[in-house]
This record gives C-alpha cells, structure tokens and sequence, in this order.
C-alpha cells in the first residue's frame, strides 16, 4: 500500500512538473516572439521616438497621480470597513468590490453616461474638463483600481490585531493618534504592496481610459493605448518596444512584492 | 482608590449585571472566573475600551465612566503582551510617556525607563527586538509599559496564562516587588487559584458575568458563604446537615448521616438548612500505626482511589457502611502518602479538624447525606 501511495504521489509530482514546463515555455515564447519580428537597433530607435516617450510619461504621470489618489481616500475607508460594523456594510462593501469584477470597458461607459447627465456635466463644468481629456485618464484609472486598493489595504488592516490600538489608548494616544503610530507602522508592508499593486494596474489600465478619455494621439495616448494605436497602423517596432516597456514595469513590480514578502516573512 | 458600582455591559448575547467592587490604594484583588465568565470584559469596561450600559465607575471620587480610555489613566496588561513589534524594547516601554509631547524631555524619558526596567528585571534588555524575547520577558516589557506611565490603577488580563509554572513563580515575585512599591489599586483577573491566593489581598469571583463573592482569601477558599462559592474553589466536599446548636464555647454541633459532629461556630440558626464543607487539605489521616485517639468528628472507610498529581496525592474516601462511589476528597503531599504507606494499608481513619469544618446556611449542598 505504501508503494502504491509513493508511486502515485511520483506520478502527481512528476505530471505537475510537466505542467510547469508547459506553462513557462508558453511565457517564454510568448516573450522570445516579440524579438522574432524586428531587430534590437530598431527597437531602440523606436523607444526614443516622440510619441513612445509621450506615452510613457503620460503613463508614469496619471499612473502615479491615480494612484496617490486611490491610496489617500482608500486607506481611511478600508479602515473603517475592517475596524467597524454599520447598517448597510455589507452593501457598501460590494458596490465598492464592482470594479474589480466589472470589465473595465463597462467602467469606462458608465463614466462616459455619467459626464452626461445635468449632475456629471455639473461636475465637469465646475471643476475641470475630463471626458477625452487628460484628466479624464486619471478619473478612470482611479475607478478602476480604487475596488483592488479598498480590498488589499482592508485585508492588510485585518490582519493587524486591534489589540495593538486598544493598548495604544490606554497608554493616553487618542484613536486617531493610535491608527498613525501603532496601525500605520504595522500596515506599512501591506501599504507599500498595495501601492506597486494598484499603481501597475493603472499603468496598464486600458479598457476605461480608451472609452472615457479616447485614443488621440499625443494627447490621451498612455502605453496600452499606443499599443492599440500602433497596432491599427501596423507599426510593429514601436508595439514592440512598448510591449518591451511594460514587461520591463511589469518585472519591476514582482521585484519590490518579493523583497516587502521577504521581509514580511521576516518579521 | 477605585470604586465600581453596578456596573452593566453588554457584548453579544454576554452581559456583565450590576457588577459592584471597591479597591483601596495598595490593595490587590484577584478576580477569579472560569473562562467566558466575562473577566476580560470586565477589565476592558474598566480601562474604557468596552461600553457600558449603567453604572459608575469612581476613580479617587471621579466618575471616569464617560471617559475615553486615553483619559482615564490606567495601566493595562492584556492576556497577550501585545508588544509593538516595530519598537526595541526601551521604544515600548516609553511609548506611553513619548505621547505627553512637550511635558517630559527625551534624557526625563529615558531616566523613567531605566527606573522602571530595573523594578521589572529588565534592564539588561532594553535594546533588544522584542520579537526575540521569550514568554516572561514579554510579560515584564508589557507591564513596565503599563507602570512606566504612573497610572491611578493596574489593571492584569491573565498576564501569565501562557507561561510555563517556573516563569509564573518568577514573574509573580516581580508582581509582588511591583504591588509594594505602588501605592496603586492592583486589580487582576485570572483562573488559577495558586496565583489568585498568593499575590491578593483579596478575592472575587465572577460567573455568568455577575460577582458571586468578595471576600479574603480565607473566606474564599476555606469559609465559602455558599455551595457555588465553594464548588467554584474546588471543594468537593460538601454536604447539607442539621444544625443542632451553636454555642461560643462548644461551636456548632450539626447532624450528618445519622451522628454528631462539631464544626467552628456560624451563624445558622439551630435547625435551618444548612451545608457543611471542608477543603480537601484539611481533612487529617489517623495514623495507623497507633491506636486512634479518642477524638470528635473521626470517621472510619477506605481508599477507594488516587489521583497522583506529582507533589500531592488526591484520595477517594469511602465512609464505612456508604453506597456512595467516594464520599470524600482528601489531599495529602506525596510525602503522607507514603510515610503512612497508604500505597498499601487502604482501610483508615480519618478525622475533620472541627476549625476547619465550615458550615454555611445553604440546603443545596451537594452529593447526598
């Protein structure tokens, strides 16, 4: 019987390799076909191109602002979801969880009908110009990574023990000086996490931008947008250098995850 | 001093009821309650992090109940040192001073903390990580935090529920050091009697989130006011007998099983309803070896069983001529157990020391007459 059992645990370990391979060859050619179709002097001359640069700042810019944003407002309501119970929480919870599951795309439109009612239009008017303008990409990217920021600061918040607040209260700190020097000291790794997390997600963001803010290039045209835009027009070098771009950002944001996990684990 | 007068909360479907107690400056009292008695709770309703529904909560006559718990300025050590991981041990111990910015000096603070460290026995640990402090260590951190501060009263959440027995009698010794030094209200909750009875002043118990009984250690444990007190301290002997007379001079001679035995005065009334108990270290082995003294309240049985709980032995009494699987719990040290060779001689007599004997007016008592 205990033969039988190691055989059959060989034969899971073995197939699950296989799948591996499977899986990271597929990554890899993936990856390697990007080279196949142009040559590396081409794809540096295209990165240094005006309109790749545009986007790229463009992308680092309303990424980095959402983002700011998102955090700004997302971690006081994610405290308030995971320290407090209130009538209607389960309610707030999934309307704000909608746009982690709702497509992007429909995100988009339904920004698009807002700005036009009396009320978006209200808004836009008193504030700043935001459909098919540059603002407008920051707008969609903060919708769409505002639902994954509430549900990665709130889960980090879950794991810290209220205890450490209630001992901070009854050593003279008021609630919220007990949340800025006990809770945010322990929430600094889930923080920063969330932060590369949610700030990568709007780099890439695609589907809302292109239909709040459009694809008009050199003006709302971020990376994902020029890929759209340079595939149309068969401009393969610069899709490729783009693409090259966001693989680049992409390995960037596993690198800073593995060293706040490394020294999570380490705590 | 610390005055809590009909105290009630509610959390759930729990509820602590009318909960009165009063502690002076310098006293130490031990609340003991099994688990889910509402312990925690109380404490937390004290310190202000638990609402409450009614009651007064007096601090050296204020009422602190409507106080948040940065205002109330108490010190709190809970069941899990809850050490803040993020600072050296000198960093937690100064965390309560460092808030009061302006009104101590970082050279005032870090006197304070040294002070402090050298009454807990930590000095020479105050730059270490607190994650690689072992059980105890943690514990003393978190109750020089909890001093360091001065505060009206301390208040210990079973600090040493999860420390081995030899970490208990260490930390209980710097307890003791601590209680002298602070002319502080102590009030401590716990469920381990040997720990209740060897730091307090006094004792409470609390069941079903109501307090059942305050009373010295003495009266808790050896002169319980009734049946549920004294089940709660572990004393199994109890029994319901007739009170015949109560006189200064002879005690009270009560009626058990058919025959006469003399008890410590009390104060039931000859023949009310009353109970009779004993704590199990104050029955006596005659010795057999010699012929048994003529002597009152000596009964005659058998051993039916042991328990060896390593430095005690537990026996199960039989009384002569009982139906009853044991009539008595009888603890006897190791030591007793075999200088009377009990391993082998089971048929004994025994006798209960008339002082010890408690009566108490309560028909309730226990497991048959």
């Amino acid at each position: 019987m205990g033969k039988d059992a190691g055989m059959g645990q060989d034969r899971f370990v073995m197939s699950s390799y296989l799948i591996l391979g499977f899986l990271t060859l597929y990554m890899a050619m993936l990856v390697g076909s990007l080279l196949t179709h142009t040559d590396l002097p081409t794809i540096m001359g295209t990165l240094m191109s005006a309109e790749v640069l545009y986007a790229l700042k463009l992308s680092l810019m309303t990424a980095t602002v959402s983002t700011a944003l998102c955090i700004v407002v997302a971690v006081p309501a994610a405290y308030i979801l995971s320290r407090s119970d209130f009538r209607g929480k389960a309610f707030v919870d999934s309307l704000l969880d909608l746009p982690i599951v709702v497509p992007p795309v429909a995100l988009g439109a339904m920004l698009l009908l807002f700005f036009n009612t009396s009320l978006g239009r209200g808004i836009e008017a008193g504030t700043l110009a935001l459909m098919f303008e540059r603002p407008g990409i920051v707008l969609a990217q903060f919708t769409v990574i505002t639902g994954l920021a509430l549900r990665l600061l709130k889960n980090t918040f879950d794991l810290i023990d209220p205890g450490f607040e209630d001992l901070a209260r009854t050593l003279g700190y008021t609630r919220f000086q007990a949340f800025a020097h006990v809770t945010l000291p322990l929430a600094q790794r889930g923080i920063f996490a969330s932060i590369v997390l949610v700030w990568a997600r709007a780099f890439g963001e695609y589907g809302a931008t292109i239909t709040f803010a459009g694809a008009t290039t050199m003006k709302t045209e971020t990376l994902p947008v020029a890929i759209y835009l340079n595939l149309a027009t068969a401009n393969v070098a610069a899709t490729i250098s783009i693409v090259l771009i966001l693989i680049a950002v992409g390995f960037g944001v596993l690198a800073c995850l593995r060293l706040v996990g490394k020294e999570v684990r380490t705590l | 001093m610390i005055k809590v007068e009909k105290l009630s909360a509610q959390r759930g479907t729990f509820s602590l009821d009318d909960i009165s107690l009063t502690v002076a400056n310098g006293e130490y009292l031990t609340i003991l309650g099994p688990t889910g008695s509402g312990k925690t709770m109380l404490l937390r309703a004290i310190v202000g992090l638990q609402s409450i529904d009614s009651g007064r909560l007096m601090v050296d006559g204020t009422d602190v109940a409507g106080l948040p718990p940065e205002d109330r300025g108490m010190g709190y050590v809970p069941q899990e040192h809850v050490l803040f991981p993020f600072l050296d041990v000198s960093g937690n111990i100064a965390f309560g001073l460092r808030n009061h910015s302006g009104s101590m000096t970082e050279k005032d603070v870090r006197t304070k903390v040294r002070e402090v460290a050298e009454l807990v026995g930590i000095s020479q640990l105050l730059d270490r990580d607190v994650r690689s402090l072992s059980g105890g260590e943690k514990q003393r951190v978190s109750l020089a935090r909890a001093i360091v501060t001065e505060p009206s009263i301390l208040l210990l959440d079973e600090p040493m529920s999860s420390l081995d027995h030899q970490t208990k009698e260490v930390l209980w010794r710097t307890i003791r050091r601590i209680h002298r030094k602070l002319d502080i209200p102590i009030i401590h909750v716990t469920h381990d009697f040997e720990e209740a009875y060897l730091l307090s002043d006094r004792i409470g118990i609390l069941d079903g989130g109501r307090i059942i009984h305050i009373g010295s250690k003495d009266e808790t444990f050896y002169r319980p006011k009734d049946s549920r007190v004294a089940s709660f301290v572990g004393i199994k002997n109890i029994y319901p007998c007739k009170v015949r007379s109560v006189s200064k001079k002879d005690g009270t001679v009560f009626e058990w099983r058919g025959r006469e035995f003399v008890a410590a005065e009390c104060k039931v009334d000859p023949g009310e309803d009353a109970s009779f108990c004993i704590h199990p270290t104050q029955v006596m082995i005659i010795p057999t070896d010699r012929e048994p003294e003529p002597r009152e309240n000596t009964l005659k049985g058998r051993i039916v069983d042991e328990f060896f709980r390593g430095p005690t032995v537990t026996l199960f009494y039989r009384i002569e001529g009982s139906e009853n699987e044991h009539d008595l719990e009888i603890d006897i040290s190791d030591f007793t157990y075999h200088r009377f060779k009990l391993d082998s001689m089971k048929d004994v007599d025994i006798y209960l020391r008339k002082a010890a004997v408690h009566i108490f007016p309560d028909g309730n008592g226990g497991k048959g007459t």
